[in-house]
C-alpha cells in the first residue's frame, strides 16, 4: 500500500471536518480504526497520526486517546487512568477523557508494581485542582478495586500502549504547534505597530522562523516514528522512536508556544484569545506519558553495545 | 560560503508536500539488501584507512582520499551514481546509507563525501551528459579534490553583490578576482566557481558558475589558519585566468540557480553525512556522562533525532531528483543547533580537563568544540536561514 503524503493531508482534514462537526467521539471509528492493532498496515498508522494531528489543531475533547491506550490492553472499552496520587481519604486516579461516559463506571490503572488494577467506581474529584487541560484527562476518586491481570503478563501490552499513546500524543501536539504558529503568522502580517506590520520586524521573524523548524522537526519526527511502527517489532525495546518523539514534542511544542505567546504580546495573555487553550493543551499533553522533562535525562544512556539509537529512516 | 537567500529564486523546484510519507520512497527490500552487503563487506575489509589520529588536515584528507579510492574501486562508492558518471545506478538513499554503515564501522563521514555530496547532485542537473561524464567520476573515485568558491572579501551573506568577473574572450572567458573562506581550496584540483558575467546591478540574474582547474597559470591559493588550528580555509585569487567555453556551467547567466541547488545540497542532504559523525561524538560523551550532564546530552540526542529524521527526508527528496530549495533552511538550522548541542554537551561532560588538555584526545575534542561554532555561519549564517524561513516558508514579508 502506498499512502503519499497528499493522502495523509486529505486524512487529516477529513479527521478535522469530522472534529468540528461532530466534536469527533466517533472519528477514530468514522476513519475505519481497527482497534486491534494492525501496526504493518500503513492505512491503519496513518489513521492514528492524522487523527491526533486534528485532534490537536480543533482542540477537540474526545475519547481516542483512551481508546488507543484501552486496546493496547486489549480492554477497548474500558476506561484508563494513566496516574494515581493517594488522597485523605483515598485514592485519586488521573483518568483519559471518556466523553459522554463522566465518573459513570469505573476506570483500569496500569500499576507498575502489580499490574492491570480495576477500580469499581470512580467519581469526578477535581480537588485541588484539574490538569491545566481538564478536557484531555481530569482526576477521579476511586474506591475499591480488584487486580485483573497480573504486572508480568502484561509488558508486550504496556510497552504497545506507552509506544502507541505516545506516537498519538506528539501527533496531537504537532497539529495545536501548527494552529499557533498559523495563527501568529497570521497576526504578525496584520498587526501594525510604528506604522508597520510587526511581521516586518526581524526580531519577530526570526522568533516565528525558529518556532517553525521546531515545528517542521517534530513533523518530520512525526512521520518518521509513523512509519516505523510498521517494523516488526515497534513496541520493543529497540525501538526508541516513540521516546524520542514525545520528549521531542513536548519540547517542541513548549517552544511553539512561548514563541507565538510573544508575538501576540498581551493579547495572546487574555482569556478571550485562543493562545492559552492550545498552551494548556500542550503542557498537559507534555505531561502525560512521560514529559520531555522526565524521558530527557534517559535519552542520554547509551546501550550495552556503546550506541545511541538511531532512527531507521532510510 | 553564505549565500543571499532575499532574491527571487529562479530554478527553485516547489517540492512542498511532495512525498512527505510515499511509501514507495521508505526503505526497500533492495536497500535492506544493500545494507547487509555493506555490512558483511565492512566487517570481513576492516580495516580502512582512518583519518582520525592525523593532526594536519593534509595528512587526514589523504587518508580519507585513501578510503575513497578504496570505495569507488571496490564498487560500494558506485552506488547511487548514474551510469553516465561510472556509478551503477540507485539514489541518494544508497549514498545516505553507505555513510551511516561507514560511520558506525568508525569511518567517520567518509571524509571528501561532504565535498561530493554539496556539489555533485547540482552539477548532475546542470551539467551536460558529456561534461559530467568526463569531469564527476575523477571527483568520486577521489583522484580529484574540488571545492566551492563562492564568498568574496566583501560578499559574505550578501553573495549576489560579488565581484569576481568572468568577461568573454574568444571562444571562452577570463577569470578575475578574488574567493575567500574556500573550503579546501588548498588542496583542491578543481572549484566550481561562481562569478559575474553581466552588468552588477542586475546582482543574481548576471551571475554564471564556471568549472577552473586550480593549477593553471593565474591561480594563487592561500591557506588560511582556522581559530581551531586546521587550514581547511583558503583565499583564491584569479589573476586573467583562462577558462575554456566547455566550463562553463549550464547557460550564462544561469549561475544563480546552479548556486541554489548546490546551497540546496549544503543545507539538507549534507546535514545526514554530518549526523553519522555526530551520533559518533555524541557516544562518547553519553558513556563519560555523570548525571549532572545527562539534560545536557539528552538535549543533544533530541537535536540529533530531529536532524537525522529531517535530513533523511531530505535525502528521499533527493533520491527523486528534488532539491528543497528554502526547505532546506530549517534542515540546516536543525543541523547546526544539533552539532553545537553535541559538543556543548562535551563541554559539559568533560569539563576544564578538555579546555586545558588534561584528557588523552583533548587536542581532539578542543578542536571538533571550536570548529562547532562555525556552523551557524557556513553553507549561509542562522540569521540568513531564519530569514528565508519567514520569507518563503511562513509568507512574512520585511517590509
Amino acid at each position: 500500500v502506498s499512502i503519499p503524503d497528499g493522502d495523509y493531508e486529505e486524512l487529516v482534514g477529513v479527521a478535522s471536518a469530522i472534529f468540528e462537526a461532530t466534536g469527533g467521539d466517533d472519528a477514530l471509528d468514522r476513519l475505519e480504526w481497527d482497534p486491534q492493532a494492525r501496526l504493518d498496515d500503513p492505512e491503519w498508522r496513518h489513521t492514528l497520526g492524522a487523527v491526533f494531528e486534528a485532534q490537536g489543531m480543533t482542540l477537540a475533547s474526545t475519547p481516542a486517546l483512551n481508546r488507543v491506550v484501552a486496546s493496547a490492553y486489549g480492554i477497548a472499552d474500558r476506561r484508563m487512568a494513566v496516574a494515581a496520587s493517594a488522597a485523605t481519604p483515598g485514592i485519586r486516579l488521573l483518568c483519559l477523557a471518556e466523553t459522554g461516559k463522566a465518573g459513570a463506571s469505573g476506570a483500569v490503572l496500569d500499576d507498575a508494581g502489580s499490574g492491570l488494577v480495576a477500580f469499581a467506581a470512580i467519581e469526578p474529584d477535581a480537588w485541588p485542582g484539574g490538569p491545566l487541560d481538564e478536557s484531555v484527562a481530569s482526576w477521579f476518586a476511586a474506591g475499591d478495586s480488584s487486580l485483573i491481570v497480573a504486572g508480568e503478563r502484561i509488558g508486550g501490552a504496556r510497552r504497545l500502549a506507552l509506544t502507541l499513546a505516545r506516537v498519538a500524543v506528539a501527533h496531537e501536539i504537532l497539529g495545536a504547534s501548527g494552529v499557533l504558529l498559523r495563527l501568529a503568522v497570521d497576526y504578525a502580517k496584520d498587526r501594525k505597530q510604528f506604522d508597520r506590520p510587526i511581521g516586518s520586524y526581524q526580531a519577530l521573524q526570526h522568533l516565528l522562523a525558529q518556532a517553525e523548524v521546531e515545528r517542521r522537526a517534530l513533523r518530520d519526527a512525526c512521520r518518521a516514528t509513523l512509519w516505523s511502527l510498521g517494523s516488526p517489532d515497534p513496541a520493543g525495546r529497540d525501538n526508541q522512536g516513540p521516546v524520542l518523539l514525545k520528549a521531542l514534542a513536548g519540547r517542541a511544542g513548549r517552544r511553539v508556544a512561548q514563541a507565538t505567546q510573544q508575538a501576540f504580546g498581551a493579547i495572546g495573555f487574555t482569556w478571550e484569545h485562543h493562545h492559552h487553550r492550545y498552551h494548556r493543551r500542550i503542557l498537559t499533553l507534555d505531561a502525560l506519558f512521560g514529559s520531555v522533562d522526565e524521558l530527557r535525562p534517559q535519552l542520554a544512556v547509551v546501550g550495552g553495545d556503546g550506541r545511541l539509537w538511531r532512527a531507521p529512516v532510510l | 560560503v553564505t549565500a543571499d537567500d532575499r532574491g527571487p529564486a529562479p530554478g527553485l523546484v516547489q517540492v512542498a508536500g511532495v512525498g512527505l510519507i510515499d511509501e514507495d520512497s521508505r526503505p526497500t527490500e533492495d536497500l535492506n539488501a544493500y545494507r547487509s552487503q555493506v555490512r558483511a563487506w565492512l566487517a570481513s575489509r576492516q580495516p580502512l584507512p582512518r583519518s582520525r589520529g592525523q593532526r594536519s588536515f593534509g595528512e587526514r584528507l589523504a587518508r580519507l582520499r585513501e578510503l575513497q579510492a578504496i570505495l569507488w574501486a571496490e564498487g560500494w562508492a558506485r552506488r547511487g551514481w548514474p551510469e553516465e558518471v561510472g556509478g551503477v545506478g540507485g539514489d541518494a538513499r544508497h549514498r545516505a546509507l553507505l555513510y551511516d554503515e561507514l560511520a558506525l564501522a568508525g569511518y567517520p563521514f567518509g571524509g571528501v563525501y561532504e565535498h561530493v555530496e554539496i556539489l555533485a547532485p547540482a552539477l548532475l542537473r546542470h551539467w551536460s551528459t558529456e561534461q559530467m561524464g568526463r569531469f564527476l567520476p575523477r571527483l568520486l573515485c577521489g583522484d580529484d579534490v574540488w571545492c566551492q568558491g563562492f564568498s568574496e572579501p566583501d560578499s559574505g551573506s550578501d553573495l549576489s553583490s560579488m565581484r569576481t568577473r568572468a568577461t568573454r574572450d574568444g571562444e571562452g572567458y577570463r577569470l578575475n578576482g578574488r574567493k575567500i573562506w574556500t573550503s579546501w581550496a588548498a588542496y583542491a584540483d578543481r572549484c566550481v566557481v561562481l562569478a559575474r558575467t553581466g552588468p552588477a546591478d542586475e546582482r543574481h540574474r548576471s551571475l554564471s558558475a564556471f568549472f577552473i582547474d586550480l593549477d593553471v597559470p593565474g591561480v594563487e591559493v592561500r591557506a588560511l589558519r582556522q581559530a581551531n588550528g586546521l587550514d581547511e580555509l583558503a583565499e583564491v585569487t584569479f589573476d586573467d585566468v583562462l577558462i575554456p567555453r566547455d566550463r562553463l556551467i549550464g547557460e550564462e547567466g544561469t549561475g544563480w540557480s546552479v548556486a541554489l541547488d548546490i546551497l540546496s545540497c549544503e543545507r539538507s542532504a549534507f546535514a545526514w553525512l554530518r549526523q553519522t559523525k555526530l551520533y559518533l561524538a555524541a557516544e562518547r560523551i553519553a558513556a563519560a556522562a555523570g548525571p549532572s550532564a545527562l539534560d545536557a546530552v539528552g538535549d543533544a540526542v533530541l537535536d540529533l533525532f530531529a536532524v537525522r529524521t529531517a535530513s533523511a527526508r531530505a535525502v528521499a527528496q533527493l533520491g527523486q531528483g528534488l532539491f528543497l530549495g528554502p526547505e532546506a533552511a530549517p534542515v540546516k538550522l536543525l543541523l547546526s543547533t544539533a552539532e553545537q548541542a553535541v559538543y556543548d554537551a562535551a563541554q559539559r561532560v568533560f569539563g576544564p580537563d578538555m579546555v586545558l588538555g588534561a584528557m588523552e584526545d583533548s587536542a581532539d575534542w578542543q578542536e571538533e568544540y571550536l570548529f562547532s561554532r562555525i556552523v551557524t555561519i557556513y553553507g549561509g549564517s542562522r540569521q540568513m536561514q531564519l530569514s528565508t524561513v519567514a520569507r518563503f516558508l511562513l509568507g512574512i514579508a520585511s517590509r
